[in-house]
């Protein structure tokens, strides 16, 4: 028993390994692979466990390992991969029953670790696995007399607790965060310095919370366009961030700023900060930029904390230096581009009418938003977007909208940043996740900085709330959150599988995943009424309460006695002959009543010896009755009951 | 200070257990149902349980909607631990059969007989004096189990407390109820081997002149051993030196009525427990060969007689002699 609980932890450590491959060192992660297909060994070949001092040794080794390979800013991961190892070492040393128990329940945890990484239905339906294996093992160490007992109960115990779970989720009002732990991933994509959109096949989204914003008085109203970094030199191919950095601001006027709100940002090591529009920060570690943007003092990777106001971009005269700084382009190339763009702004007098003319043209000319455009290499990659493949995220848009607007003579700038943002359970703040990475330009039109996003023609629902939360483009979206099936959609049946999957996974994602506090109040509300959905707890204690109280009363049903026809017939003429108190007062066995019916009632007699052969036949020589023979009983003892009545 | 706190808890304690249970277990055959047994998580659960916290915690922190229903699913599997382990035991029937008595170096048996002929029951485990006895399956047909208890001094004992649990399916609920039938049974002293002459001895005479050496009471009353069957182990008794002696009176002067085989207490060296040890050896011994004997300890005569309630008296006789706590709880 116990080897088959040591060899399905095993398996179990390989599987969370194998779902954590992608964050774990390559290192850590091989050498905790050996330990698991060492146990797994052990379990199979009863060789001894490793002594404790050796084990120590080993778990001093994995630790340094650890701390060589793990970025220690990486407080989860470090977290997680302790865990992990010490579980897997303690896995290795535990030979009792009791302490492969402890193992299991630490197991429970070590799995719900995996879900702070990998949500998508496969991995979910992998640790569904798991979970039910756990409940086996620990079933099969608990003194079951066998194996598929331990797997029956498990199954049985899970199909009735995995739906009372699920009721929970959906009835119990869900918790806030608490703010103050750290984020799970590093961060993986977002902003960059450089951007350069046009050889990227698949924009591989993070759905990690970058920052969170509380909003001091009401909920600014959307698009919220957070800033964050200025690119203000194209270098033929990227538009790059400014190389001087910009001034730090003085004689801020802080009535103006209208708008305040917190903001709490995930770990990061980047130095730049958000804001909407143009934002100012007390905080003292928080340097305020001249160009209304907001930088950390000491970037250190921790999650971190300041006050923003904000106003919207005022009217700002450009120097005759600056003027030239934001329409400088390099001499050669993409020549498509700036044609078209000279063409535009024939058509035009003044920089307002080209932007509504390049509007027009992105919006005719059937260009379309994806996460995963054509990708585009070599030389002129500007010219073969914006004429071949017309495909493209926001960095394309926004790469070639400000090269064409410089062009034609208006200064303009790359913006990177976040678009949208999560609105929580109608609650005062917005999650602002890396997939809500976005680039758009700022154009100056000789009075101000205008913003011009060609997101907004191209997907214009991208504008409202989080990527995740616009429909148009979720399934595209959700199949760059993760691996999928899409390199084998040249087979018909394939692709058919990836598009059915997809659909799953799309309502996997929409009802599980991003089932949320704000969902949940909308639900209870359609199901309850907006009166009783604060009774839903007493709702699910109610229904909890039940569905365990019907369990018991099954458990309870009592262990069938299956008569045979003879013994049902038997049972028949002695009820009858125990009415009539014919029947032996004493305890006699059914051939022996027969007996005493036959001689202490001589009408009886010849009908009892025939029932009682036939009892006989069938009871002790194992012979079955024939048709005939049945229907001979039945008759013998309905006429027997008549006589006896 | 600790061990002062336990002095304090544990009569409290058990007070309150004995107001809990009240007589309910004090019975030799008890079937199992709810107002018996009990039900609470066990320490695994209990560690489950903590375990599903810290999901809940990581849950909200992360806004994980997979964690929390991991960690609810806990919850609901502990619950239906809960239902699950109560319902397998429930039916269960006890009986009492016996704690057989025996020598103080063996450990003792506790015996009884389980059935269940409502459900089987699965993983019961019986716990008497520190030792575990796990039955995988009860069924309808009745079956005995055994429960070894380890060794105890000299005495008489009331049967302790049975106790009877479960923590199936899953470990992480247990179930427990216990059986306290109203018996004795009776520990004697460990036998220990010995060569010292068992000799015959009128019974009429006082104990105090009894425990003198042979040679003072080498008179009338006494007899040598040859003429008698032997224990095999005393025969390396001095013949000659009784031999001397008035043999032929001896004979003449002890009739069988008033003289027999004689454990006697005063004529054995050591202690009181090694003593104790060689009659008892000697008891056992006379038992197998059915020798008739008479035990004499400082105050009491057992006759002499070769009956098996005999030698049981006698052998109980030993197990309470100047014991303290004859009867231990």
């Amino acid at each position: 028993m116990s080897n088959f609980a040591s060899s399905a932890l095993s398996f179990i450590y390989i599987g969370i390994l194998m779902l954590l491959a992608t964050e774990l060192p390559t290192m850590l992660l091989s050498l905790l692979l050996l330990l698991c297909l060492w146990n797994l060994l052990l379990a199979n070949k009863g060789l001894t466990r490793p002594a404790l001092l050796a084990t120590n040794i080993l778990a001093a080794a994995l630790l340094a390992v650890l701390f060589i390979t793990v970025d220690l800013k990486q407080s989860v991961l470090l977290f997680v991969t302790m865990l992990l190892q010490a579980s897997i070492l303690k896995l290795l040393q535990a030979s009792s029953a009791k302490q492969q128990q402890t193992v299991i329940v630490l197991t429970f945890f070590s799995i719900s670790t995996v879900f702070l990484y990998q949500q998508s239905l496969y991995s979910t339906l992998l640790v569904g696995l798991f979970f039910i294996a756990l409940t086996i093992a620990l079933a099969s160490l608990n003194g079951l007399p066998t194996t598929r007992l331990a797997i029956r109960k498990s199954i049985y115990s899970l199909s009735i607790a995995v739906p009372l779970a699920a009721l929970m989720l959906v009835f119990v009002p869900k918790m806030p965060a608490f703010w103050q732990l750290p984020g799970a991933n590093s961060a993986k994509t977002g902003l960059n310095e450089r951007i350069d959109p046009f050889d990227i096949a698949s924009l591989a989204k993070s759905d990690e919370l970058v920052f969170r914003a509380e909003f001091n008085d009401t909920l600014a109203s959307p698009p919220y366009y957070w800033r964050a970094m200025l690119h203000t030199e194209f270098d033929g191919r990227a538009w790059i961030k400014a190389k001087i950095p910009a001034q730090a601001r003085t004689n801020i006027d802080w009535p103006a700023y209208s708008g305040s709100a917190q903001i709490y940002l995930e770990k990061s090591a980047n130095p730049w900060l958000y804001t909407l529009g143009d934002g100012v920060s007390r905080a003292s570690d928080v340097r305020n930029l001249s160009d209304g943007l907001l930088q950390r003092k000491d970037p250190s990777a921790s999650s971190f904390k300041y006050p923003l106001s904000y106003r919207p971009q005022l009217p700002e005269a450009l120097s005759r230096y600056e003027y030239q700084y934001y329409t400088q382009l390099p001499q050669q190339g993409n020549p498509l581009t700036r044609n078209l763009a000279r063409r535009l702004g024939t058509k035009s007098n003044d920089a307002n009418a080209f932007i509504a003319e390049l509007y027009d043209y992105y919006r005719y000319q059937g260009f379309t938003y994806t996460l995963t455009p054509t990708p585009i290499t070599g030389s002129d990659t500007l010219d073969i977007f914006l004429t071949q493949t017309q495909r493209g995220f926001c960095g394309h848009y926004a790469s070639v909208s400000a090269f064409m607007m410089r062009s034609v003579g208006i200064p303009a700038r790359v913006v990177s940043g976040y678009l949208g943002g999560e609105n929580v359970g109608g609650s005062d703040y917005l999650s602002v996740y890396q997939y809500d990475a976005h680039a758009w330009v700022e154009y100056h039109d000789g009075v101000r900085w205008q913003r011009f996003d060609a997101t907004a023609v191209v997907a214009p629902g991208r504008l409202n709330g989080s990527l995740s939360q616009v429909e148009q483009l979720r399934q595209e979206f959700r199949a760059n959150l993760e691996l999928g099936l899409l390199q084998l959609s040249s087979f018909k049946s394939l692709n058919w599988l990836r598009i059915q999957l997809e659909k799953i996974d799309y309502t996997w994602t929409k009802w599980v995943l991003g089932f949320d506090q704000q969902k949940q109040n909308n639900l209870l509300k359609g199901l309850l009424g907006s009166q009783f959905a604060q009774y839903s707890m007493a709702l699910v204690v109610i229904a909890i309460a039940l569905t365990l109280f019907i369990v018991l009363m099954l458990s309870s049903r009592q262990r069938k006695v299956q008569l045979t026809f003879s013994a049902k017939q038997l049972s028949r003429l002695f009820d009858a002959a125990e009415a009539s108190a014919l029947l032996s007062p004493e305890q006699l066995t059914p051939v022996a009543q027969l007996d005493y019916l036959a001689t202490h009632t001589p009408q009886l007699k010849a009908h009892m010896e025939r029932i009682s052969r036939l009892y006989v036949q069938t009871t002790y020589e194992q012979q079955p009755l024939t048709k005939k023979q049945r229907l001979e009983l039945k008759k013998l003892v309905n006429k027997s009951i008549k006589i006896i009545g | 200070m600790v061990a002062l706190l336990h002095k304090i808890c544990a009569p409290l304690h058990h007070r309150l257990q004995d107001w809990l249970l009240r007589d309910k277990h004090k019975t030799a055959t008890l079937t199992l149902g709810h107002s018996t047994v009990y039900v609470l998580p066990s320490k695994l659960g209990f560690g489950f349980l903590l375990v599903a916290g810290l999901n809940f915690i990581l849950a909200a922190n992360y806004q994980n909607n997979l964690v929390q229903l991991s960690s609810y699913l806990m919850l609901v599997l502990v619950l239906m631990s809960l239902i699950q382990s109560y319902a397998n035991i429930r039916g269960l029937q006890l009986q009492f059969k016996e704690v057989p008595s025996g020598y103080a170096n063996q450990g003792r048996t506790y015996r009884l007989s389980v059935t269940n002929q409502q459900r089987n029951s699965y993983a019961v485990q019986f716990q008497w004096r520190g030792n575990t006895t796990l039955v995988e399956k009860v069924d309808s047909t009745s079956q005995d189990v055994y429960i070894n208890g380890d060794k105890q001094p000299r005495g008489c004992y009331q049967v302790p407390r049975l106790k009877i649990f479960s923590t199936y399916p899953f470990g992480l609920a247990k179930v427990w109820s216990y059986l306290e039938a109203n018996a004795d049974y009776y520990v004697y002293p460990a036998p220990q081997p010995h060569n010292h002459a068992l000799n015959k001895q009128a019974l009429s005479e006082t104990p105090q002149q009894s425990s003198g050496a042979l040679s003072q009471s080498g008179n009338d009353e006494f007899d040598g051993l040859k003429e008698h069957k032997q224990l095999a182990d005393y025969r390396r008794i001095s013949w000659k030196h009784f031999a001397k002696r008035e043999q032929l009176l001896v004979k003449e002067f002890i009739t069988e009525a008033d003289s027999a085989y004689v454990v006697d207490f005063g004529q054995l060296p050591g202690d009181i427990e090694n003593r104790l040890s060689l009659m008892a050896y000697s008891i056992e011994q006379a038992q197998i060969q059915h020798i008739p004997i008479a035990v004499r300890l400082p105050g009491l005569t057992l006759p002499s007689d070769s009956s098996d309630e005999h030698y049981l008296k006698a052998l109980r006789t030993l197990a309470l002699y100047k014991n303290r706590g004859a009867i231990h709880e």
